[in-house]
């Protein structure tokens, strides 16, 4: 490793080659190959029209992946910023220009090109929070004013996806936002008292959801009673994943029967194929490549050597843990359904992307670990 | 630097540290979720074990038993009948021609029913269930059941078709249900399923979620071909409130049959103490029984109540308002006579009364059983409008009273408003129209009250649902002394009874109770002014007369309007005697008829010809 006076050596290609950490993103393939193989299934044994473009969209966000991860991750803290504001714009803009799409308005429609900005925050606001505590000096953290500040920073892009409606990012936001701030260093009272905070506001906050995730949240409680609506979703789901038992019924069987009933299997819903064809024994053995991706990343974090980069890794580990947890928390109806995908694995190209490119944020900090970042080498914004 | 390198290497360890706590809290939430699958897949599976390789588990949503609608007594005016039908899931059946073809053998299907279904089954959703069939006897389910092997898909169920006993008579304020438009959006599951109707008028619509109740639900286990092999789990449906209404069924009946004799009215009739309305009658009407194919061609029309959907002109009626109004505000005594010479100049316009010969000397209560256009023209100017307003509202107009229908107009009273200039300069003079009634307008239910009030002296209000619990307290005392009442009562009486009655029609027949009443219309092209904010396009030319019974001890007040069908002209007759009719029924269908003694040397029960009068 370089010495840790920041040296700013610039490493060849080949140098860079080998030391990207490729055990994470063979896991990460690992990951994807589970997911082509439960899309051949759920396409009822074909690689058409899921398993196939779901294998390319992979091989191509590798090689995103690597190139992101050549770049210093110099380029990524001065970006951090206006790529955070850009979003914010965006995600304003959605309203006024947005388009709709599911009953929800979630996308900018630019000609051909149409894409959601919640999705170029995600990896935006991890930038922007690793960014600014790199700038803030350690025995600031803990004062009132910073911590304030940060909490504005992830509160007004979770406002502005509450009101798209999508409850989901909204969600995923908050949580990674929050376990940034913890892993920064933040008291742990702000945490205890915003606990306090939000128990009190809860009655706030419900009111003002929108009509359907009222309703979603009050069928939470009764399934049964929207079985054709989304307490269907949860309840068929529940039911599919249960029938598998132990060991799971087999390749492609399970999408013959009991998942006749369950929509959007390939894509929110994908856990349930798993689920129902693999067993407890199958959900384990992904859940455990997963806990390794995660411990992997980890580790790159803990590795890292200036607060950008910890941060950094860390903040899209957090967006891959937050993603799956919520994913199988809602499958397995502990939780109101709420859209998010199952990573890797769920049919669908934009979070896929995204993923992967927090995944080469993190790969791009971890490969120049070495060079510290100088706190005097940068002003607060750029 | 050095410090530098210190925070750098503190910041690291509290980052390590911290990490360390998040790596153990995302291990215990995987190990939750573990615990949950293990749970669902371990635990749980033995509740599905015995589950056949190509069975599954289908949940379906029960239907609640829609609630009724009754009358005072407890008769029923919606019901609900059981009906068999016969039930295709487009996911269990396979080739839906061939079932459909074996099914035709037993419940006969036009060609165009069948091509219905067919498309249905494609586009729909697959777990979505399409009714076949309605309506079948017994022997037509048995003989279903008995080939079901050959019928994959296929079910019979028991539903309920709504029935309303009353049929036409009623609908006005029962309502009817039907299906609701694909395009309309819904929140509530239940109306997605099969055969489910909502209310589209009236009670029925107005009170939907009370009717509705809750839906229930049943979890399944079925076969490779959609056959129940056994229950799982089920939740009772909640059924829907009873709703009780003050109607009574048998005096409805008898008031729309008679009704039904015009070409087109309505007759409100509402109890004068409680406000209870007993009666609420249009012509003409609907059934409501209709299948929902006819449903669709309802017009817009049939479906608001016209009691409290229909706005009308009071004509002379709003004379009664204006007599109040002078009387309350001291501008008139009932004793004051004010002689009517035929014609007027009031202040640069001159007014012809109804009566050209004039009608001679008149106090109040002989004015109104007149209904002397002059003398009341007088009274609005000496009162002023806003004074009139006042008197208007407290005798129920202008507002709406939510008594549970939809639509329901809230009529309106004179305004004052700047006037345009005519050619000399001199301001249009509105008092003549506001006098004649033709500047205002009202529902027949806001009629109805307006007599109701007049007739107890109390600020009665309607009521058409019964709501359970004790009622609250009575209504409260007019803000009309009771001399100023009394005048306009004795003007009501006379109206009916006097000499030469007006409205002599609405007499009873002898020796029966005494009827008090008013008529008022629009004759065409009179003195027809329109009454602000374009409402004349609304209100129709029609006859209005209201009355209550008997005289002295109100019990029953009703308000009657009639429109005429194509351009006869009719005279007040007809309204005053369809309103005699209705009294009767009402009458006799009480307990003993509390006959009043005619008071000395009023002949009651004469009706005469007026000089001078020629069918206006």
């Amino acid at each position: 490793m370089a010495s840790a006076f920041g040296s700013s050596r610039h490493l060849s290609l080949g140098e860079k080659l080998w030391r990207l950490n490729w055990p994470v993103l063979v896991t990460a393939a690992v990951i994807a190959a589970f997911g082509m193989v439960a899309l051949y299934s759920v396409a009822g044994g074909s690689f058409q029209p899921w398993a196939e473009r779901h294998a390319l969209r992979f091989l191509l966000s590798a090689g995103l992946v690597i190139a992101m991860a050549m770049v210093r991750p110099q380029a990524w803290l001065k970006l951090a910023f206006p790529a955070y504001l850009l979003a914010l714009v965006m995600l304003a803009l959605v309203p006024y220009f947005g388009l709709h799409a599911m009953g929800a308005k979630r996308w900018i429609g630019l000609g051909a090109l149409s894409f959601q900005p919640s999705e170029l925050m995600k990896l935006a606001l991890v930038a922007a929070l690793a960014r600014y505590y790199q700038w803030l000096s350690l025995e600031r953290v803990g004062q009132p004013r910073w911590v304030l500040l940060a909490v504005a920073i992830i509160a007004v892009p979770v406002v502005l996806t509450l009101r798209q409606p999508d409850l989901g990012t909204g969600l995923l936001f908050a949580l990674v936002g929050l376990s940034m701030m913890f892993l920064a260093g933040t008291p742990l009272i702000y945490f205890a008292g915003g606990l306090g905070a939000v128990l009190a506001a809860m009655p706030l906050v419900l009111s003002h959801l929108h009509d359907y995730q009222r309703r979603r949240v009050d069928i939470f409680f009764n399934p049964e009673k929207d079985p054709f609506g989304s307490g269907y979703h949860i309840t068929q789901s529940k039911i599919a994943i249960g029938s598998g038992g132990a060991w799971g019924k087999g390749f492609v069987q399970g999408t013959q029967s009991q998942l006749d009933f369950v929509p959007e299997k390939h894509t929110d819903f994908i856990l349930t194929v798993i689920g129902e064809e693999w067993g407890f024994a199958g959900f384990l053995a992904l859940m455990a490549v997963y806990v390794l991706m995660l411990a992997l990343m980890l580790i790159m974090a803990v590795r890292a050597r200036s607060t950008f980069a910890r941060l950094l890794i860390a903040g899209s580990a957090s967006t891959l843990f937050v993603y799956i947890f919520i994913n199988v928390a809602m499958v397995t109806g502990l939780v109101p359904v709420v859209g998010v995908p199952l990573p890797l694995v769920s049919y669908g190209g934009t979070s896929m992307i995204t993923l992967m490119a927090g995944l080469g944020l993190a790969m791009s900090a971890d490969l120049h670990g070495g060079e510290a970042i100088r706190r005097d080498e940068m002003g607060p914004f750029l | 630097m050095f410090e530098q390198d210190k925070e750098e290497q503190e910041a690291h360890r509290r980052f390590t540290r911290r990490a360390a706590i998040w790596a153990a809290a995302q291990a215990g939430a995987f190990g939750l979720l573990a615990g949950r699958l293990f749970q669902l897949q371990v635990l749980e599976n033995k509740r599905y074990a015995p589950l056949a390789e190509e069975n599954r588990i289908s949940l379906q949503l029960l239907a609640p038993k829609r609630g009724r609608i009754l009358d005072r007594h407890g008769a029923v005016l919606a019901d609900n009948a059981e009906t068999f039908r016969v039930v295709l899931s487009p996911a269990s059946t396979g080739d839906v021609r061939k079932t459909l073809q074996v099914l035709q053998k037993i419940v006969p299907l036009t060609p165009e029913t069948a091509a219905s279904i067919i498309k249905r089954a494609s586009h729909r959703g697959r777990h979505a269930s399409i009714v076949v069939a309605s309506g079948l006897t017994f022997e037509q389910v048995a003989q279903i059941n008995l080939l079901a092997p050959q019928l994959p898909g296929v079910r019979t169920d028991v539903s309920w078709r709504r029935s309303y006993p009353l049929g036409p008579s009623a609908a006005a304020v029962t309502g009817f249900t039907g299906f609701l438009d694909r395009s309309e959006a819904t929140t509530d599951p239940v109306l997605r399923l099969p055969g489910v109707k909502t209310g589209r008028s009236g009670i029925e619509a107005a009170l939907e979620r009370e009717l509705r109740g809750e839906s229930g639900f049943e979890k399944v286990e079925i076969d490779a071909r959609g056959h129940v092999v056994r229950m799982l789990d089920w939740g009772e449906p909640k059924a829907g409130q009873d709703i009780a209404l003050a109607i009574d069924s048998g005096l409805q009946k008898q008031i729309y049959s008679r009704l039904e004799r015009e070409a087109r009215g309505v007759c409100v009739v509402i109890d004068v103490g409680s406000g209870d309305v007993l009666a609420m009658a249009s012509a003409p009407s609907f059934n409501p029984s209709a299948e929902a194919e006819e449903a669709a061609s309802f017009n817009a029309e049939q479906l608001l109540s016209p009691a409290v959907g229909r706005e009308y002109t009071p004509g002379s009626i709003f004379k009664i308002v204006t007599a109040v109004a002078a009387l309350r505000t001291g501008r008139i005594t009932a004793g004051e006579i004010i002689e009517c010479s035929g014609t007027h100049d009031f202040g640069g316009h001159t007014r012809t009364c109804w009566k050209i010969s004039g009608h001679g000397p008149l106090d109040l209560a002989q004015a109104l059983a007149n209904s002397c256009d002059l003398y009341f023209c007088e009274l609005v100017q000496r009162t002023g409008v806003e004074a009139l307003r006042q008197a208007g509202r407290d005798l129920g107009l202008e507002r709406t009273y939510e008594i549970g229908l939809a639509g329901e107009l809230p009529g309106a009273l004179p305004q004052e408003r700047t006037r345009p200039r005519d050619a000399a300069g001199r301001e249009e003079d509105k008092a003549f129209a506001i006098a004649l009634g033709q500047d205002a307008a009202a529902t027949p239910l806001q009629l109805a009250i307006l007599t109701a009030r007049v007739a107890s002296g109390r600020a009665v209000s309607p009521r058409l649902v019964r709501l359970s619990g004790t009622p609250a307290a009575g209504p409260s005392a007019l803000a009309v002394p009771a001399e100023a009442l009394d005048a306009v009562r004795e003007g009501l009486v006379l109206a009916v009874n006097g000499v030469g009655s007006l409205a002599g029609d609405a007499m009873l027949e002898k020796g029966r109770s005494r009827v008090a009443g008013m008529a008022g219309w629009t004759p065409r092209d009179q003195n027809r002014a329109p009454a602000g904010d374009g409402r004349s396009d609304t209100t129709a030319a029609a006859k209005a007369f209201i009355a209550y019974v008997p005289a002295g001890a109100p019990r029953f007040a009703a308000a009657c309007v009639l429109e005429p069908s194509g351009d006869t002209v009719s005279p007040a007759g007809n309204a005053a005697a369809l309103t005699r009719d209705v009294l009767d029924i009402l009458l006799n269908a009480g307990p003993a008829d509390p006959h009043e003694a005619a008071p000395q040397g009023d002949t009651a029960g004469q009706t005469g010809t007026i000089p001078g009068w020629e069918g206006r």
